[in-house]
């Protein structure tokens, strides 16, 4: 009975949720996303999709000697589409795999900036810092931020 | 002359001290789990139990050289003593849980290629070893500990087809190849003993992992295999029975959107000081993970463990069936689950452990 009771709060939970996720998906717009790093970056000025990809996962961690340091954006619309363009994973995939690393030790998950303001600031300072931003906020040319374009 | 040298000597020494702590960072991450489990088991009541509490700090020195660790307390350790009539002061009856420090290591990052450690750590062995009790990275309330993470019968009551912990040295790295993306591990250390600290035989073990990572049509596939060699004593310290084990443990991880499908295939053969055959067994576990609106994950996990090859009737099997849900913004998960332990021995009876819990990342 237990058994029974306990399956049965498994699969409407998962039902309902199934329905919530299906409403949400119907809702979702696209966003452009802009990947930048400091005029001073050894990171080249075009780069791989996997490259990008292995800079987020922590696998990535030097070029050039100078210590990588990728920056997320607080903002979930952003961070979303980000994550699902550039790593080809969903949010909870990509949460899940820092939680798994930083909690077997490996490693410190990308620092978490609030706003666009604070990501350009902390590249403009940092040889190593590469970030994104939504695409319409690069208004105007910043002298000390490049963007980084993907190689096809 | 001699004073304003030695004085300014002294400035630079306190100077470069300041310089070198201040260049440290000290970043402190951890987790929390809280459990309550009942059982049909006879003579088996429900309880709760704060599981673990797991304290993980990691020291930069630099940007290369760094200490990793993991303090462990489990089951909310009680420790104390208690006076005896001669004077003397042992350990208190009431004494329990168990505190630990799982991870010590040094690290240094040569390149993306190569980055060496020394101390100690959880071996890395398959998919689980190294987040054993890191219950907020997954839905379950544990990790397959029905079959490949098996520590039932097992030597110096550590895991059946490897060593938990090692302590000695581990290389590690990875590259991005045109083909996949591929990590290694590369380790040796003390065997197995009946102190941690010391090898009591002339060998050591010997480990390695591979895992790859390919993207196909949208999905990530991830192979992954784990070698492992030890010789430890079976015996006792005064009447010693070497033994030599050897594991190969296979897995594969499938990720596309949401779906999760995660297995593991574990076999071992041990063999005796002269070669003979002692024993030779198999595990496997193989589950199923849908997160759905970022915030529930039901799952399905099936687990069989083969203690012996020459031995029949002797399977078991084990079946989970759960939920978690995911409490945002904080890493934490709320846990649900059946599992349901059976017997191919029908003299055995099987159980059901009914469990919830909470997990929380720091």
């Amino acid at each position: 009975m237990k058994t029974l009771t306990i399956s049965a709060i498994i699969a409407l939970t998962s039902f309902y949720g199934g329905f919530l996720f299906a409403a949400e998906q119907a809702n979702a717009t696209p966003v452009e996303i802009s990947i930048i790093a400091g005029i001073k970056s050894p990171l080249p000025d075009k780069i791989s999709i996997n490259d990008i990809k292995e800079i987020y996962l922590g696998n990535k961690k030097l070029k050039d000697k100078v210590k990588l340091v990728p920056l997320n954006h607080k903002d979930k619309i952003i961070f979303d589409a980000f994550i699902t363009k550039y790593l080809s994973m969903t949010t909870t995939a990509y949460k899940n795999y820092w939680v798994k690393k930083v909690f077997s030790g490996e490693g410190s998950a990308p620092k978490l900036m609030e706003k666009t303001e604070d990501v350009i600031t902390f590249i403009s300072q940092n040889e190593g810092a590469i970030g994104y931003i939504r695409s319409s906020d690069m208004k105007e040319k910043i002298e000390s931020i490049k963007t980084i374009s993907i190689e096809k | 002359m001699i004073k304003r040298f030695l004085a300014a000597l002294l400035a630079l020494v306190v100077i470069g001290s300041i310089s070198i702590i201040g260049a440290v960072e000290w970043r402190w991450n951890g987790y929390f789990g809280v459990n309550y489990e009942d059982s049909t088991k006879a003579g088996k009541y429900g309880s709760y139990d704060a599981y673990v509490l797991s304290l993980i700090p990691n020291i930069s020195v630099d940007d290369a050289l760094s200490i990793a660790a993991q303090i462990d307390y489990e089951h909310a350790p009680f420790i104390d003593t208690s006076g005896n009539d001669d004077g003397t002061k042992s350990l208190d009856s009431r004494t329990s849980g168990e505190i630990s420090l799982s991870n010590v290591y040094a690290s240094y990052v040569f390149s993306d290629y190569l980055k060496i450690n020394a101390g100690k750590f959880f071996a890395p062995v398959g998919l689980y070893n190294q987040i054993l009790y890191a219950v907020p990275s997954y839905p379950t309330l544990s990790i397959p500990r029905a079959s490949v993470y098996n520590r039932s019968d097992s030597f110096q009551k550590d895991a059946l087809f490897f060593q938990r912990y090692v302590t000695g040295l581990w290389l590690a790295g990875n590259a991005s190849l045109a083909a996949a993306n591929v990590s290694y591990d590369l380790y040796t250390g003390n065997g197995r003993s009946f102190e941690f600290h010391v090898d009591d035989n002339d060998s050591k073990l010997l480990g390695a992992r591979i895992k790859l990572e390919k993207n196909i049509g949208g999905a990530s596939i991830r192979p992954i295999i784990s070698y492992y060699n030890d010789e430890y004593n079976n015996g006792t310290p005064d009447a010693v029975s070497f033994k030599k084990q050897t594991s190969l443990i296979p897995g594969l991880e499938v990720e596309t959107g949401d779906l999760t499908l995660r297995g593991e295939y574990a076999t071992s053969s041990i063999k005796n000081d002269d070669g003979s055959k002692y024993k030779d067994f198999a595990a496997y576990y193989a589950g199923g993970y849908y997160t759905l609106m970022d915030s529930i994950t039901p799952y399905v996990r099936y687990e069989l463990l083969d203690p012996s090859f020459d031995a029949g009737n002797d399977l078991e099997n084990e079946t989970t069936i759960g939920i978690a849900y995911h409490l945002t913004p904080w890493v934490s998960l709320l846990k649900l689950q059946v599992r349901l332990h059976n017997y191919e021995d029908s003299s055995k009876t099987g159980y059901t452990i009914f469990g919830a819990g909470l997990a929380v990342g720091f």
